[in-house]
């Protein structure tokens, strides 16, 4: 049976977040003819970002076209779209199956739920680093690296400090000018050392801020009025995930500050899922995808073995206006032999 | 005297070979600070022109000196004397400060 995907009916599965995992969830579930709906705030984390890379066959692609196809593709396989925030997510008290507060105040009925809201980054305050963030202020050398390679680089010390020395360590890959301005980070001489060996200078004066003009970074600014000339700035943030209906839900959070998954994206919440960067702060576009497939296809498991207990109990309670039913054989049964012991000749006989 | 712009071509000659001392200011034409210092360096040039000539290079577009010289940040100012640097001031200051921190070595 094929329920009506835009009222609120019961949906089989209702993803939170349509980014490159919720969208990924949504078109295999589609395509599994499962009634799906995307719950999408269209606030994206890589919105700055003009390019991805790392994604085969899309390389290059800006992310709002890989969404924008994304979301048509899913709507072309029956999942609806809402634009919205879902504020609460609570349980059916001892049914499976869960109710979705919209900020709209709409209420939605779903029997499985997939998180994928993704996550938000957290930059040192040094000023005007948002304005360039995604486009000369980055974080992920794999994702930018490549198109800055042999530039003068600089690491921006950030809240994470082994991120931050992280980076120092790995962007001497992509060039051979690489500065890595400590920004507060107060560095062993052991992590001084290594960095140095690296081919990498240290600064450990202050930031003060950063240099733009004609729409480019030109440099760092640091508190002696020195500018530094970088053509971009890899800065570690602190990933925070968007995690607050996992937590309202009371899901378990692992040591890393993120909710505990298994492989498939199952929460410790039954018929809970999470997938991509909001449990994952590693995970890139791709990455994300492949994690929205997987999920999809564990909660369809989840929801088949749902759908084969149901119809076992259905079976069981052998309901009198089954055809086929062990009572209607026996009363059809009855019928007929009364018949033949009525009369003989009967053409039940 | 103004200051005069030198590139890699003329390092050499005009900053090395120099008979005078040289202040070399290293600058970019997107530098706040360096445009702040700017006029400075013209009074330098202008009211020290027989003790030194004021050269500026621009380090987008003169890679081998600021590698030559390991420049990091703009504006740097650096004093060569027969060929050797002598001092180096970071960032734009004053002129008395920037005098004084420049010509340190010569007072004695």
């Amino acid at each position: 049976m094929k329920r009506d995907n835009t009222t609120d009916n019961l949906l089989d599965v209702a993803i939170i977040g349509g980014g490159a995992a919720g969208l990924t969830a949504a078109q295999v579930l589609g395509r599994a003819r499962r009634s799906v709906a995307v719950i999408d705030s269209r606030d994206p984390r890589n919105r700055p970002a003009a390019h991805m890379h790392g994604f085969l066959s899309r390389d290059g692609m800006p992310p709002a076209d890989l969404v924008a196809i994304g979301r048509k593709e899913a709507l072309d396989y029956g999942v609806s779209l809402i634009d919205g925030h879902v504020t609460e997510i609570t349980s059916h008290g001892t049914d499976p199956g869960f109710t979705l507060q919209l900020t709209t105040g709409r209420q939605l009925e779903a029997r499985a739920v997939l998180i994928s809201t993704g996550l938000r980054d957290e930059l040192p305050g040094v000023p005007g680093l948002w304005d360039r963030w995604g486009v000369d202020v980055l974080h992920c050398p794999f994702c930018h690296g490549y198109e800055f390679r042999d530039e003068p680089l600089g690491v921006l010390g950030g809240n994470v400090r082994e991120l931050s020395i992280h980076q120092a360590l790995l962007l001497p890959q992509w060039s051979p000018d690489v500065v890595f301005f400590a920004n507060g980070i107060d560095l062993t001489d052991g992590e001084r050392a290594r960095i140095r060996a690296r081919g990498v200078d240290i600064v450990e004066d202050p930031v003060r801020g950063i240099v733009v003009d004609d729409d480019r970074l030109r440099a760092v600014e640091l508190g002696d009025g020195q500018l530094v000339p970088r053509a971009a700035l890899f800065v570690g943030p602190r990933f925070v995930a968007n995690d607050s209906l996992l937590r309202g839900f009371g899901c378990d959070i692992g040591p890393n500050g993120f909710v505990t998954i298994d492989s498939t994206g199952r929460t410790s919440a039954p018929g809970i899922w999470a997938a991509g960067n909001v449990a994952d702060p590693r995970a890139q576009v791709i990455t994300a995808a492949g994690a929205g497939s997987a999920a999809a296809i564990a909660v369809n498991g989840y929801l088949l073995e749902w759908d084969v207990e149901t119809a076992l109990a259905h079976r069981d309670q052998a309901p009198a206006d089954d055809v086929f039913s062990p009572a209607m054989e026996r009363a059809v049964s009855a019928i007929v032999l009364d018949a033949k012991r009525s009369d003989p000749r009967s053409p039940l006989s | 005297m103004p200051t005069i712009a030198v590139t890699d071509t003329t390092f050499q000659n005009r900053v090395l070979d120099s008979a005078t001392p040289v202040v070399v200011n290293f600058w970019a034409p997107w530098c706040g600070p360096c445009r702040v210092l700017a006029p400075v360096l013209e009074e330098i040039a202008d009211e020290h022109s027989e003790d030194f000539t004021v050269v500026k290079v621009n380090i987008d577009e003169n890679l081998a000196a600021v590698d030559a010289y390991q420049i990091m940040g703009v504006p740097t100012t650096v004093l060569i004397v027969d060929g050797q640097e002598v001092t180096r001031v970071t960032g734009a200051k004053p002129k008395s400060a920037l005098l004084d921190d420049l010509l340190k070595p010569l007072a004695r």
